[in-house]
């Protein structure tokens, strides 16, 4: 029996300790990885591939760069990443959940892109790449899961090069009382939207904590802060449901 | 909400003008060329600015841009959209209407590109319904196309001796001539002799 830290962490309202929520959080992809995408377009009623296209224009990318899509399981923003770095640019699909990373490798074999698009099963805390490899990172809906967010966050920084810039999209905090009041209510109705479709209801309990204790706009942006970021500013889509936090690398 | 709303209307047109673009190879090939190439667009009535990429043999439209685009084309909408469809590229971008700033040579590369989409429509149709059909369909919609406009041409012909000539409700284009040639023979008369009345008003005796 190995010995365990007494320190411990939220899974979701849970404390779990920490060198357990990796594993548990892996649990819950393993799970609804077949389903994903179907349950994002069910659960965010198709609003997320705008909020996507968004976050994709804060990316500032342009033909030849590269980027790092950390946390992009089934390749979403991968996909949208090709065409705009084009052939002479580089892009790469990272995740910790080899289920999730093999339902986007198969999708971008399936949309011929495996040519533009590199696969890496990486953990945000420790990813394992070169310093000063990537002009953008780009993190969408998966910094939440990550057990030590500043650890992610500096790693983030650390494969960036001077100049280039970091973009988290990520649920956050309603600023209206009205929206968030609303939010709430739909939100509860995840976890039965999941257990019809999914038949798993507890990964989809698991994604409404999750997003309940994650950090509020203000408070994420002062740990990107913290972690070195410099010209950090935050966009709020739909009220604040959904935030785009944007950070740079100074120059050097 | 109003920039998710901006977005989708983008997301759309952007996909309806792909499509189109994917109907003439030609077009396609132009863009290739042009990869990455950014263009930003501001119609100022109404007060509209959008940003155009070229990704491969696609458009990509967005609402924010976060660097500075190759070139900026500000105009009205009619401006604009002379700009989309005219053949002559140069003038087309020198109309005092518009106003082009940055790479000049890329705003115009990528005007002639899709200004020259021209997509085989009978081509596309015959993909659905077959050729026979579409000759058919073709060939009427020509007989039809002659046919409104030479009617056209003579209902206004009409309608224009009828007023003219029958009902006298207006003058002809002859007498409108000689009027205003008139007005103006009088409008110099009477300018001569205001200013033989001031010289006389200012001589001293």
């Amino acid at each position: 029996m190995t010995e365990q830290s007494d320190k411990t962490t939220h899974f979701g309202y849970k404390q779990v300790p920490i060198e357990e929520k990796a594993e548990h959080v892996a649990g819950v992809f393993h799970s609804v990885a077949q389903k994903y995408d179907i349950m994002n377009d069910l659960m965010s009623l198709g609003s997320h591939r705008l909020v996507k296209r968004y976050a994709l224009e804060l990316t500032a990318l342009r033909s030849g760069q590269s980027v790092l899509d950390l946390a992009g399981g089934t390749g979403d923003f991968s996909i949208h990443f090709a065409p705009i770095v084009g052939p002479e640019g580089t892009v790469v699909l990272a995740d910790i959940n080899e289920s999730m990373l093999r339902i986007g490798r198969d999708r971008i074999i399936d949309k011929g892109m495996s040519r533009h698009i590199s696969v890496s099963l990486a953990d945000a805390e420790q990813l394992p790449f070169e310093d000063n490899s990537f002009d953008c990172v780009c993190i969408a809906y998966g910094l939440r899961n990550v057990t030590d967010k500043d650890a992610a966050l500096r790693s983030m920084l650390r494969v960036l090069k001077p100049g280039g810039r970091v973009v988290i999209l990520e649920f956050s905090k309603p600023g209206n009382p009205l929206v968030s009041k609303a939010y709430d209510v739909y939100s509860k109705l995840w976890p039965i939207a999941g257990q019809v479709v999914t038949g798993d209801k507890d990964s989809y309990q698991y994604l409404v904590e999750s997003i309940r204790m994650h950090p509020d706009q203000e408070t994420l942006k002062q740990m990107m802060i913290d972690a070195g970021y410099t010209d950090c500013k935050y966009h709020n889509v739909m009220g604040g449901v959904c935030a785009i936090h944007v950070g740079c690398k100074a120059s050097a | 909400m109003l920039t998710l709303f901006n977005t989708a209307i983008l997301a759309s047109t952007e996909s309806m003008l792909n499509r189109l673009i994917n109907l003439d190879p030609p077009t396609s090939n132009k863009l290739m060329g042009l990869q990455g190439t950014t263009l930003t667009l501001h119609c100022t009535s109404p007060d509209i600015a959008f940003h155009v990429q070229v990704q491969g043999s696609t458009l990509r439209l967005m609402s924010h841009l976060e660097y500075e685009a190759d070139a900026s084309i500000t105009g009205s909408s009619r401006a604009l959209m002379n700009l989309l469809t005219s053949s002559d590229r140069t003038a087309a971008l020198h109309r005092p209407d518009i106003q082009v700033r940055g790479n000049m040579d890329k705003a115009q590369s990528l005007q002639a590109a899709l200004a020259g989409m021209e997509i085989d429509w009978e081509y596309q149709l015959s993909k659905w319904i077959g050729d026979i059909p579409v000759q058919g369909i073709s060939t009427t919609l020509e007989k039809f196309s002659s046919y409104a406009s030479e009617s056209s041409t003579n209902l206004r012909h009409d309608i224009d001796n009828y007023l003219h000539q029958e009902k006298r409700l207006f003058p002809e284009q002859t007498e409108l001539t000689l009027f205003y040639q008139r007005i103006n023979q009088l409008r110099s008369r009477i300018d001569r002799m205001e200013a033989r009345l001031q010289f006389l008003e200012q001589s001293p005796d």
